[in-house]
């Protein structure tokens, strides 16, 4: 019997913990409908390496060392950043920049929505975390997980778990984080601001020609960035071209939902009760919601500096949508400016705004690349 | 509070928010750019 229950002995109350909260992830992702795709092979994950002597990770056994599967994965596709940029191909495959490259001056929105990454660098910082571990959570606020993944796994964090926790969750609670950011800088009367659809139409050559243009011209001042930015432009070039339409297929849904299936099972590594259930992993979760809200702030107060030198006025909240959850920032402000005038359509814009969002943010990890590689 | 670490951190705070903002008005400024070079083909013409 000792020899069949033996094992039970190894349990410590903190795995315990950690299955419920790998429970409380699954429930996210099945009921709450929450980044299902993710959340759900995490919190699985976060299970698996948590029973007592789990096979899933590298145990020693009778003094011998046994290499985990999850372990195994982890090196081949996370140590080595292969897995988020792999998903980075099936992401660019997905976006169609068409809502941007008709009205490029959208492109600042997405900038001035990293304030967060920025912000939160400084706040890490000043809660003594260490200036890797301060770049990795700070990246929380490029509002994409596989950015987040790429420079936490890039900078060797410790905290790649709670990060990883931390960037896909808010990603999927930006319906409740934005809204009340958004009416607390804005005006009723700013809120239902019309704007006129960008008459601009796109040609295929500027289609095609994006995807290079923003890889060199990013590539040449934050060299780091180029794989990240390198891979999504590449995505969106199969996308754009018109003579791989098999292979963009592959890369929107095979590639990215294999990626996504072994990404977030692998990221569960990280996730063991030792290294999870720290104090720090409560404050990365806070910093993490920090990075989200000065990122809305960012991109509505810039929309609204830019309302005072310009005649043709914006309404702010597409600001919000630079953040770059795509699509669910840019859905958020369309329904936003709908419930307060109906006739407004502001769908259009924010997505604009997002995907100009989902670039920034790349650059913007790039240059935390540049900064603290 | 670790005030001497955020104050070593300000500059790179600032030279990274700069330096998005550096990167999408040149992005921006390349597509404008673009989009005033006429098409000199039919396969070239506007598509949406």
């Amino acid at each position: 019997m000792a020899e069949l229950f033996g094992n039970l002995g190894n349990l410590v109350w903190q795995q315990v913990v950690m299955w419920l909260l790998g429970g409380v992830l699954i429930y996210c992702a099945i009921y709450k409908k929450m980044e299902p795709a993710l959340l759900l092979p995490m919190g699985f994950g976060a299970i698996l390496v948590n029973l007592p002597m789990s096979g899933a990770v590298t145990q020693v056994y009778h003094g011998v060392e046994e290499t985990g599967a999850l372990q195994v994965l982890f090196t081949a596709g996370i140590e080595n950043e292969l897995f988020p940029l792999l998903l980075f191909i099936g992401i660019g495959a997905m976006i169609d920049f068409g809502p941007l490259l008709s009205n490029p001056k959208l492109m600042l929105f997405g900038a001035a929505a990293q304030l967060g990454v920025f912000f939160t660098l400084g706040m890490a910082t000043l809660l003594g975390f260490s200036p890797k571990d301060a770049a990795s959570i700070a990246v929380i606020g490029a509002a994409d997980g596989p950015t987040s993944v790429f420079v936490a796994s890039f900078l060797q964090s410790t905290y790649l778990g709670p990060i990883v926790v931390a960037a896909y969750s808010y990603m999927a609670l930006v319906p409740m984080i934005q809204p009340p950011v958004i009416r607390l800088l804005t005006t009723e009367a700013e809120r239902k601001i019309r704007m006129e659809a960008a008459a601009g139409q796109v040609s295929r050559r500027t289609r095609i020609l994006f995807p290079i243009l923003v890889t060199i011209i990013s590539g040449l001042v934050a060299p780091r960035s180029v794989a990240l930015i390198g891979f999504l432009m590449f995505g969106n070039l199969i996308r754009e071209c018109g003579v791989l339409g098999a292979l963009s297929e592959t890369a929107q849904k095979v590639l990215s939902n294999l990626i996504t299936l072994l990404l977030g099972l692998t990221v569960a590594v990280n996730m063991t009760a030792e290294a999870f259930l720290t104090w720090r992993t409560l404050l990365i979760l806070a910093l993490g919601l920090v990075a989200f809200i000065m990122d809305t702030a960012g991109g509505v107060l810039f929309a609204k500096a830019i309302n005072l030198v310009s005649h043709k006025k914006i309404n702010p909240m597409i600001g919000a949508a630079g953040i770059s959850a795509f699509p669910m920032a840019a859905r958020v402000v369309h329904k936003m400016g709908q419930a307060e005038d109906r006739g407004n359509y502001l769908l259009m814009h924010a997505v604009g705004v997002n995907v100009s969002g989902q670039i920034a943010s790349v650059i913007a990890g790039g240059f935390i690349l540049n900064f603290f590689g | 509070m670790h005030i001497e670490a955020f104050l070593q951190v300000l500059p790179i705070m600032v030279k990274g928010m700069v330096g998005v903002f550096v990167v999408m008005l040149v992005i921006c400024g390349a597509l404008v750019l673009l989009r005033h070079i006429p098409p000199q083909s039919q396969e070239d013409d506007t598509e949406s």
